[in-house]
Parts: structure tokens; sequence; C-alpha cells
């Protein structure tokens, strides 16, 4: 069945024009990100690295920075703590619908189209009494990340070979030690995986950070912000920093997920 | 496990699931059927259905909606074209070892931010951006061509956001497709087409129906995309449910009924395309 290349060379090509079209645009971000003109447009006459210093010595830029990275620690924490706790609830249950519905419940965020998680979240705040800020934004950014992890984490959970508790019971551990030494262990690479997947599912929000926040932009709040003042060599620079940063975490984290996934 | 050790398992997910999960939309639901919210002092809210008769009778909010259904259901139709083929290039004809590396290629554009990825369109479809300079160099036109700020750049960036989500499920279905059946119709005499149309399609529906579903609830409530790269006469009706939390006027029951119409459309539109992938569960044929 398996035949050579050539056979599906008009496949070969869609793909080729695909992975062009995706990556062509976030080229131009680095490449625009260098050129020495105030005015972000083409041709690209001379190239400069300035853009890159004015970026890293602004205060604002700095401050949302920081921001936006606590707030993707925060939010993938509590998103962990979640899903773990129901990929373990979901594994265990034996009841096939009491399963399904607890798991479909979970995903819910997933399928919420994404004006109306942002818009919900920011009534369900005013209802917990919370203003718009940083809790609000840990809070939303984690109900958002949260089923992700639970995917993630059930499907490494199903692959677990059922003895292996058993056998770790059988020799004596008690059921707290038993999670701890065999299930926890068992689980660990998806869980880096899956906390990699919540840090920048948080970091890369814009909607819940536009709706949650408060005075305090995140990074991709600012870069909105500033978008609507027209396209500037800052935020370009910005976008690429953050570009560069985004990609670095993905890569870092899907080697990691898949060196320690044994074959 | 202990009883007491099952109970509190499932206590803490069925917890997060109803106050998490299903609060907010509740609460939504429950403000969009108030007539002022958040209430002004000494005037206490009461229950109307003012913010459903508004949608019902303003042709322009019903216009953003229908702007957003057909455009929503546009960017699923070509998504499902451009992706499917190239899902089955990599999970079908692709050697296993280098399947990972070419999915990868995929995704990686998508670890961003979706704010990167809007501007990033904005390098290459503005006046002095890339296309238009390669255009004016080649010489084929003087004035620019009008690419930004149009229904074209919102279809463009829509279509580029949904890719993934069709990707991923699309190519899940066909990885799991036995390859002996393939072989199986190929020696029944199946040419290419036929084995398409009666064997692949139809054993990935599943697939299909789950990418279509998600990207299309997606594209329904996309706002940043939308709204950086449209310009006048593309408002879509997620841009409607923001602009009523956007100030402080107290609009915030509008935007809650407009958002339950969304959500609720949204999920009728999804049970329809889950029937439409159950009902040809008989291979046509």
């Amino acid at each position: 069945m398996m035949r050579p290349a050539g056979r599906h060379g008009v496949l070969h090509a869609l793909y080729r024009t695909v992975v062009v079209w995706l990556f062509l645009p976030l080229a131009l971000i680095l490449l625009m990100s260098t050129t020495d003109s105030p005015i972000v447009g083409f041709p690209v006459e001379r190239f400069t690295m300035r853009w890159y210093g004015d970026v890293l010595t602004d205060r604002d830029v700095l401050r949302a920075f920081s921001y936006s990275c606590v707030a993707a620690g925060g939010s993938a924490a509590l998103a962990l703590a979640v899903g773990l706790w129901t990929a373990l609830a979901v594994t265990a249950l034996r009841n096939a619908f009491m399963r399904t519905a607890l798991f479909c419940g979970a995903c819910l965020p997933i399928v919420t189209p994404g004006i109306v998680s942002a818009i919900s979240l920011r009534m369900f705040i005013r209802l917990l009494g919370l203003d718009p800020g940083f809790a609000a934004i840990v809070l939303g950014h984690g109900i958002h990340a949260a089923p992700f992890i639970v995917i993630m984490l059930t499907v490494r959970l199903r692959m677990m070979p059922t003895n292996l508790v058993d056998a770790a019971r059988t020799l004596g551990a008690n059921q707290v030690r038993a999670f701890l030494h065999v299930t926890l262990p068992w689980l660990y690479p998806a869980m880096a995986g899956a906390t990699v997947r919540a840090l920048l599912e948080s970091f890369d929000d814009f909607l819940r950070s536009f709706f949650l926040g408060g005075y305090q932009a995140t990074l991709p709040v600012m870069i909105y912000g500033r978008l609507f003042s027209g396209l500037s060599p800052e935020i370009n620079a910005i976008a690429a920093i953050v570009l560069m940063l985004t990609i670095s975490i993905g890569v870092a984290g899907e080697r990691l997920f898949r060196r320690e996934r044994p074959t | 496990m202990g009883r007491l050790g099952r109970v509190v398992l499932l206590a803490g997910p069925l917890l997060w699931v109803i106050g998490a999960n299903i609060a907010p939309l509740i609460e939504m639901a429950r403000i969009s059927l108030l007539d002022t919210y958040p209430a002004p002092p000494g005037h206490p809210a009461r229950y109307s259905l003012d913010s459903y008769a508004a949608f019902l009778t303003s042709p322009i909010y019903r216009g953003a909606f229908f702007h957003s259904l057909v455009l929503a259901a546009a960017i699923t139709v070509l998504a499902l074209l451009v992706t499917y083929p190239l899902a089955y290039l990599i999970a079908i004809r692709t050697k296993p070892r280098r399947r990972a590396r070419r999915l990868l290629l995929l995704i990686v554009p998508f670890w961003t931010s979706e704010i990167v990825r809007a501007f990033a369109i904005m390098l290459l479809l503005a006046n002095r951006g890339a296309v238009n300079a390669t255009i004016h160099w080649l010489g084929v036109v003087n004035a620019p061509l009008p690419l930004l700020y149009n229904q074209f750049s919102v279809g463009f960036g829509m279509l580029y956001a949904a890719l993934l989500a069709m990707l991923l499920p699309v190519y899940a279905a066909l990885e799991r497709l036995p390859p002996d059946v393939l072989n199986a119709a190929a020696s029944a005499g199946a040419g290419p087409w036929s084995r398409l149309v009666r064997v692949t399609l139809p054993l990935t529906r599943d697939g299909i129906a789950a990418g279509c579903a998600l990207v299309f609830l997606t594209s329904l409530g996309a706002f940043a995309v939308p709204t950086l790269l449209g310009g006048a006469g593309t408002t879509l009706f997620s841009m409607t449910i923001g602009s009523m939390f956007a100030s402080s006027a107290g609009r915030w029951p509008l935007g809650a009924a407009f958002g339950l119409i969304m959500l609720g459309s949204g999920l009728g539109v999804v049970g329809l395309i889950m029937r439409m992938a159950r009902r040809h569960e008989i291979a046509p044929g």
C-alpha cells in the first residue's frame, strides 16, 4: 500500500504551501523587528537591534511581562491541581454514565466559544465579589486550562497497566504510598507536558485577560492596546520576543514530553 | 479504595465542574433575564425578556449574528478542505517515524499568542506589507491592494486560527484507520476516488464531526482576530457582545442574553453536525 512519495505530489505540494502560509507571517515579525525605520513597512533597507534594546528597557513592557509570567504560573498550578484530581476521579469511576458526565463537564470550557467564556467569567467574578485583576485572571485562566490537563492525564492514566498499583499494594504499600510511588511517577511526563500547555494557554491568552484584567495589562492585552495606535517598531519587537519565547517553551515542552514517554 | 476515599476523590472535581465550569454560564443566564445589571441603588432589578426582545427586533444585532454564523460555517468548511488532505498525507502516506515531525511543523505556529499571529497577518497584508510590497516590486499594479481591515483579512486570520482545531481530531481519526481496510478496498477493485468517498471519509466521520464542531464553536466566539483585522462592515456578533461589557453603561443583560444566544445556536449547530455524522453510520454504497 505504501507508495513512493512521488505519487502524492499534489498532497506534498499542499503540505508545503500550508507550512509556508503558517510560517511566513511569523517570519515577517522577526524580519521587521530588525528594520531600521520608524515606520513598519517594506522595503527593508537597513538592519538594527535597537528596537529590542528599547523594549528591554521599557518599564511598562517589563511589568506586563512579569505580570503575565506570574499569572501563567499561578493559573497553571491551579489547573494542574484541579486537572490531576479530576483525571484520577474520571479514571476511578466505574459507572460509565457518571464517568462520561464528569469528563464532559470537566471539558465544558473547551467547547464554550471564546467570547462567551470571557463574559460569563466576567459576570461570575462579580458574583464572587472579585474585582477585575490578578486573582480574576488566575481563576479564569485556570478554569480555561484545566480541561487540557484533564484530557492529557486521563489518556496517560488509561495507558497505565492496571496491575501496577495492585503489585505495589501486594508488596505492602498503602494507598497513599502506592499513589505517590507508582501512579504519580507514571504521570510525570504527562504532567510536565500538561503544565507547559497550561502555561502557554495563560501566557498567550488575550480574551479572558482583556475582560478579567484590571489596570495592569498582561503582555497580549498590552500588544492589543498598542496595535490600535498603528504598527510601530516597538510592538514589532515585543511581538518578536513573545513569538520566540512561546515557541521555545512549546518546543521544550514537546521534547520533555516525548523523551520521557516510553515507546 | 474505601467509601470515604471515593467520596472525597469525587467531591473535588464535582464541585469544580459545577462551581467553576457551569456556574458562570448560569450566572450569565440569570443576568440575561434582568432588566438592569448592576442594578442602580434603590431600584432592585426585575426579571424581563427585554434583552431577548431587543435581539429579535433589531436588524443590526440580527445581522451581526447571521454574519457570524455564515462566516463560522464557511471557515469550518474551508478548514476541513485544507486540513483533511494534510492529515491524510501525514497519517496514511507518511512513514510512522516521520509522522511526528511533519505534524509538529503544522502545530508549532499555534504555540504563540493569537495576538501575535494577528499582528503577523497585519505585516503580511498591510498597504506597505509583504504582499503589497512584492506586487509593487513586480510592477503589477501601482496602488496597493486593499487586503487588510476588510472581510478578506478577517477570513484569512480566522482560517489560519482554525487549522489546528481541525487538524488534530481529523488526524487522530485517520491514524486509527486500519491500513488493511484500504488495502482490501483496493484489491476489491476500488479506485482512489471510490476508496476516499466510500471508505476513508465514512470511517473518519467522527474525527470530521469533532473537528467541525470545535472549529465552528471557536470561530463563532473569535473576538481578537476579527477586531484587529476587520474594518467597517465586518462587525461580528462576538464584537457586539464584547461591546456590551466595554463601557460602564450597564448593558450587561443585553451582552449576557446575546452570549446565551451564541452559545445556544453554536451548540445547536454542533448537535446537527453530530447527528449528521451518526446518520451516516451505515456505510453508504
